[in-house]
């Protein structure tokens, strides 16, 4: 076994006092811990070090100009970037990182277009449905609609894509579920908030209205709820991958990332973000979602870890080749000796399967 | 269990372009993402701009109710706090109610009216009126109009149109129109909000203006 700080095979801290113990170094970015919440790490996971910054500034970047657009009272521009920022910027990671593998179109048709078109429709149907009765002061029905239709329909249409590409072969790293719930509810919310939003854009390009509560209202359809939908979808995603797989090492915790606890903490979440909406306060809507969004992540990023740890495959040992992560000169493994990266979690290399599929290996080894 | 410094397993460093070559420069990554938001922003502007439906010509006379059809004996709201009615035909009905307010739904939109003790001025009492919408549902409320000889059951008071836009969280967006008006007569102060979706071609937006009309005609104070 190549010498190192962790353990090449399963990925245990070698140095650490509890070998098993390496919440202090996340699987997929080993100089963070679990519990930091890295906007690049955490939204980008493939993403070599320092290739994240471009894209964690990028979204501080378009956060700026949309206010600067709602400003100048350019609300149908803002609207645009709003929308179009964290989709636009997550495929151009699916292509940075080849997440795709070799498939880019089957990605892009089951990952992004289904869910667009279900966004789309879900907003045309339901979206208007519940307007209709919200704005009539209907009580009873739209609380039915808006606290469990909504939510359940939101996440089934989130997740249908990803888990019919998690059935090909080629996608077998937990890391690809995660990727794909992601730009699913990104695609998702792009099509239904474009919907949602396009009968306040229509009328002349400098529009009327109260900026403060125009940014607020961005945030929200724009950004904040595609992060709910991109963290909801991630979840489900993994909980399917994880779902039948035999435990590969004994972590700590088990039942906090177990399928049926990661699938109730995606519904629980749906639900609670929709009961945030009922309160009469904007500012308390977002900051609402900002927090559940933040825990959603956190959970997402316990998942991942111990996803990466548990990623059951054969034992090899490949030639030597630069990490990407440490830029150290190591032998391929699933973990890199040096600095504990799952190789999992590093952009995939062209044309060729990162490694053979999964092989469910007995419980407690490692 | 195996405790070793990195000084044991000196694996050669490599610089990071060799290590993980970028398949997206900087430079190319801006100017895709720039070009693709830019574009898309630059889209939207105009679709929005091109696709706004023609306003039609404002209404300016016979744009009340059709004469002629018969009027229902109408059901009444009574105000057990402060003494108030308002009468209500089909196809209004009451969604919610206590001693001081109630609100109806309306064929389009919502009506509410409540009472308060006296004590504030009309205007108060309009801006009041507004605070109490939500503003998960309703943004960017902005003046839109004054309403003239605004008044509550004859007595007159303050009235003004608002713009709005509504959206709720799961819902789409809906243009809205807001007419608030306030009075107050005695010992009592009321406030009536009417809220539609705006129509371009009818009276103040409000395509239910003649039928608040009525309601605040009909509107009955104590005594």
């Amino acid at each position: 076994m190549p010498g190192g700080e962790y353990c090449g095979h399963c990925g245990i801290s070698l140095t650490a006092g509890d070998a098993r113990d390496r919440r202090h170094s996340y699987a997929a970015s080993p100089s963070e811990s679990v519990y930091h919440l890295g906007l690049a790490t955490t939204l980008f996971p493939h993403l070599a070090k320092g290739r994240g910054a471009m894209f964690s500034w990028s979204v501080v970047g378009g956060v700026v100009v949309l206010v600067a657009l709602v400003a100048f009272n350019l609300f149908a521009a803002a609207a645009a970037v709003a929308v179009l920022l964290l989709p636009v910027l997550y495929l151009m990671y699916l292509y940075e990182a080849r997440v795709y593998a070799d498939r880019p179109w089957l990605v892009l048709a089951l990952a992004f277009v289904l869910p667009l078109v279900l966004g789309v429709a879900v907003s045309a149907l339901l979206g208007t449905l519940i307007s209709g009765l919200a704005f009539q002061g209907e009580r009873s029905l739209l609380l039915v609609l808006e606290l469990v239709v909504a939510p359940l329909v939101t996440l089934v249409a989130t997740v249908a894509g990803p888990l019919l590409l998690l059935t090909r072969p080629t996608f077998h790293e937990v890391l690809d579920a995660v990727s794909f719930g992601a730009v699913s509810g990104l695609a998702f919310s792009l099509g239904a908030t474009a919907v949602a939003v396009w009968p306040l854009l229509t009328g002349s390009v400098v529009s009327e209205g109260v900026p403060a509560q125009w940014v607020l209202l961005l945030l929200r359809h724009g950004i904040l709820l595609p992060l709910l939908n991109m963290a909801t979808a991630s979840l489900l995603a993994a909980a399917a991958w994880l779902f039948g797989r035999r435990r590969r090492i004994r972590l700590d915790d088990r039942w906090l990332w177990s399928p049926p606890a990661i699938v109730a903490v995606a519904v629980v979440a749906r639900i609670a973000a929709a009961a945030i909406g009922l309160v009469p306060r904007l500012l308390v809507d977002v900051l609402g979602i900002l927090v559940l969004v933040s825990l959603l992540f956190l959970h997402l990023r316990l998942v991942v870890h111990n996803a990466l740890l548990e990623q059951g495959l054969e034992l090899e040992i490949g030639e030597p080749s630069p990490c990407p992560e440490c830029h150290r000169v190591v032998p391929v493994m699933l973990f890199c000796p040096a600095c504990g990266v799952a190789r999992a979690a590093t952009p995939k290399p062209a044309g060729a399967h990162r490694r053979p599929a999964p092989a469910s290996g007995p419980a407690g080894s490692g | 269990m195996a405790t070793r410094s990195r000084a044991w397993y000196p694996y050669q460093s490599i610089p990071r372009r060799e290590a993980a070559p970028p398949r997206l420069g900087r430079a190319r990554f801006l100017l895709v993402l720039l070009v693709v938001i830019a574009l898309g922003a630059i889209l939207v502007t105009v679709l929005a701009a091109v696709l706004t439906p023609a306003q039609p010509a404002t209404c300016t006379q016979h744009c009340g109710p059709a004469p002629g059809v018969p009027v229902p004996q109408p059901a009444r709201y009574h105000s057990a706090a402060y003494g108030f009615e308002v009468a209500y035909t089909d196809p209004w009905k009451v969604v919610q109610q206590d001693s001081k307010s109630v609100i109806f739904q309306t064929a389009a939109g919502q009506f509410l009216v409540y009472g308060q003790p006296a004590g504030k001025s009309d205007q108060q009492l309009v801006q009041e009126a507004l605070a109490t919408l939500p503003d998960t549902q309703f943004q960017s409320i902005t003046p839109a109009t004054s309403i003239r000889g605004a008044h509550v059951g004859y007595q007159n008071g303050t009235g003004e149109v608002f713009s709005s836009t509504f959206l709720p969280q799961s819902g789409r967006a809906i243009r809205a129109r807001i007419a608030v008006v306030a009075a107050t007569k005695g010992g009592v102060s009321v406030s009536v909000v009417g809220i539609d979706p705006w129509v371009a071609a009818a009276p103040n937006g409000i395509p239910e203006s003649s039928q608040f009309d009525a309601a605040l005609s009909l509107f009955q104070w104590p005594g």
